[in-house]
């Protein structure tokens, strides 16, 4: 902290690990004046951040593996059972904490290619596989059409914010899975596979995966 | 057998927690590797393109980029990288079981004269008892060795020399790998399976400027299954993910999620006639997916697919600063055996003129042994050049054990950006002056016939 320049350092680190846009000049300027008034405080400088309009109005991050999971069991109230399975699945979506060459985890630049999306997919099914639905015996209150049942999925994660143009897509392919299903009684027990589907859908939606 | 610090996250974790005074820094002034130039913020700032171009994503349509894959014609020649993680012991690999330096510097670690294979083009020397496969490949003539690949003042630093191989230059600020430079010079904009990493994420010496390349787990394995959705919305579930890639956005990350996901449609698409590979030759048994990767490879140049380079890790763990014997067999063996399966498996498909394979690691281990039946990190290491069309030699000529570096480290009898320039030229057909930084200046080894 001695270092004059670990103030801007320091700020610059941390909004940029929440806010896409670089801080402007004054902002910055506030940051620093705020970290280094509360006697070098993470806290106080972290909830200024927090509190930026920028981090609600700015352009969007693309959420680390680790946040993305610990989301998806925050918004379920539930634990991780199994580390070594999570490290696992967390390599394989792009990010082993701890590991060289930053502590955060490999490369936060490549959060997202063909390969770490599947490890992603994985993630969200491992979370989801406790939790999935039974097809074979459906709520009496169980909904078989596609509006009702991605209103469902969305309040499951605790309604994330999808784009219009998801919700749309999301909607359109639960259609033609329904559609799939010729008996009234086949029809219910599709509908909570749909479900279980678009569980897994939301959490791996461009819109989910980013924030 | 256990690795330094670099290789063990646990180790991390562990030292850090108990100091209690954050992690520790793991090596002051390491270079970032090939592809990591672009923080997030430089990702978000300048666009998704920039960065999605290097990882696997472009800037054009799912059609633009499925009409790319479609159209373009799977190339004359494919080069591999397969790397030895760790730093593999050459004169392990290939050990002068008759010279006595051996002896004296590896009292407890030298193999006996007769438990290798006795290499056919120098009597004093063996190969490792688990490299019989490369013996073999080396017999038939398909195997070039080189036993002491390197380049002056070798970097001992895991991080720094695996960068500089990586890289193609001993240049720490290098952010494009070598066969990236090589994609952006004669790939095309369209065709992410030009360049194509097999370990999960990109491998750094496919990172381009400007190329799209492709990173896939496994050929075989790129399946997507969602828990409680049985079998008949299981059939659709994959088709979600082109509405959820084609949908428009304004927002440049949210956009750069779209195209990622619509090219996961694209490469699941690509790769569905793999799910269930049907090798004509058998691979080693193991649970690592190592064998199975290579098959896959296999399987995905024999459907024609447009793949020019392809880069990967092979089995083991070659940084072996302690009980060596057990860790070096377990990955050799492994590793060997699938590389010839892998040119059985090209033969048979009548690929085994097309694809040639660059063996490598980031250096050797000291010539002298350590007092944990170990190793510790050397200069000169091992290196191979495989397929059909190779020249089955020595590259170079083995190092000597009486004449080491001030260290105590073999000398590199081949420069590895010598190796790389030969390749692009001999077996690529391609100018290295334009990939390989300075290439006028490192001799070119005869590596193709």
């Amino acid at each position: 902290v001695e270092n004059p320049k670990h103030p801007s350092f320091l700020v610059g680190k941390l909004w940029g690990s929440f806010v896409a846009v670089p801080p402007d000049a004054s902002t910055e300027r506030t940051l620093e004046r705020i970290y280094v008034q509360s006697r070098y405080r993470i806290r106080p400088l972290l909830e200024a951040i927090l509190r930026h309009p920028l981090l609600y109005e700015g352009p969007r991050l693309v959420k680390p593996p680790v946040v993305h999971t610990a989301g998806m069991l925050r918004a379920l109230g539930t634990g991780l059972v199994n580390g070594e399975v999570w490290a696992g699945l967390g390599q394989a979506a792009g990010q082993r904490l701890f590991y060289p060459p930053d502590v955060g985890g490999w490369d936060d630049s490549r959060w997202l290619d063909t390969a770490t999306f599947r490890g992603r997919w994985q993630l969200a099914a491992q979370v989801l596989t406790p939790l999935a639905l039974s097809p074979g015996a459906p709520a009496a209150d169980q909904p078989s059409d596609p509006g009702p049942l991605l209103d469902r999925a969305l309040a499951f994660w605790g309604r994330p914010t999808v784009t219009p143009e998801t919700a749309a897509a999301l909607r359109g392919w639960a259609a033609a899975a329904l559609a799939d299903a010729t008996t009234t009684a086949a029809r219910r027990q599709v509908s909570v596979m749909v479900e279980n589907a678009l569980r897994q859908l939301v959490a791996v939606s461009p819109d989910y995966m980013t924030a | 057998m256990s690795c330094c610090d670099e290789f063990s996250r646990a180790t991390l974790f562990h030292r850090a927690a108990s100091a209690g005074r954050g992690l520790p820094g793991i090596e002051p002034g390491m270079p970032e590797p090939a592809g990591t130039g672009l923080s997030r913020r430089t990702f978000l700032l300048r666009g998704a393109g920039v960065a999605l171009s290097v990882y696997g994503a472009s800037k054009l349509s799912l059609r633009a980029l499925d009409e790319g894959v479609a159209q373009a014609a799977p190339p004359e020649r494919v080069l591999v990288s397969l790397y030895l993680a760790g730093g593999a012991d050459t004169i392990s690999v290939l050990y002068p079981a008759l010279d006595p330096a051996y002896a004296r510097l590896r009292p407890t670690l030298a193999i006996p004269p007769a438990a290798g294979a006795t290499f056919p083009d120098d009597p004093r020397m063996r190969w490792h008892p688990a490299a019989g496969s490369l013996a073999t490949l080396y017999g038939e003539g398909k195997l070039a060795a080189l036993p002491a690949v390197g380049y002056t003042n070798a970097d001992q630093s895991h991080f720094t020399s695996r960068h500089y191989y990586e890289v193609g230059a001993t240049d720490a600020h290098l952010r494009t790998g070598w066969l990236g430079r090589y994609l952006d010079l004669v790939g095309t904009p369209d065709n992410p399976l030009q360049g194509l990493s097999l370990d999960g994420a990109l491998a750094p010496p496919l990172a381009s400027a400007k190329a799209p390349v492709g990173a896939l787990s496994s050929a075989g394995g790129y399946t997507f299954a969602a828990p409680g959705v049985g079998s008949t919305v299981a059939g659709r579930l994959q088709e979600a993910l082109a509405p959820l890639g084609a949908a428009p956005a304004t927002d440049a990350t949210l956009a750069a999620a779209r195209r990622v996901v619509a090219q996961v449609d694209s490469l699941r698409d690509s790769l569905v006639p793999f799910r269930s590979i049907a090798s004509p030759v058998a691979y080693p048994d193991s649970r690592d997916a190592f064998p199975s990767r290579l098959a896959g490879l296999a399987a995905l140049l024999g459907a024609g697919l447009p793949i020019r380079v392809v880069a990967m890790r092979a089995y083991g763990q070659y940084d072996t600063h302690s009980d060596q014997p057990e860790a070096l067999a377990s990955g050799l063996q492994l590793t060997a055996d699938s590389l010839l399966a892998f040119q059985r498996d090209l033969e048979a498909r009548g690929l085994a003129d097309r694809v040639v394979t660059l063996v490598w690691s980031e250096f050797g281990r000291r010539a002298r042994e350590n007092a944990s039946r170990g190793t510790d990190h050397g200069a000169a290491g091992v290196g191979f050049v495989v397929g059909n069309r190779v020249v089955g030699q020595v590259v170079g000529g083995f190092p000597s054990l009486a004449d080491l570096d001030e260290l105590g480290n073999l000398k590199p009898t081949a420069d590895f950006r010598g190796v790389y320039a030969a390749l692009l030229e001999q077996w690529l057909g391609f100018d290295a002056g334009g990939v390989i930084p300075d290439a006028s200046s490192f001799a070119r080894p005869a590596l193709i016939r």
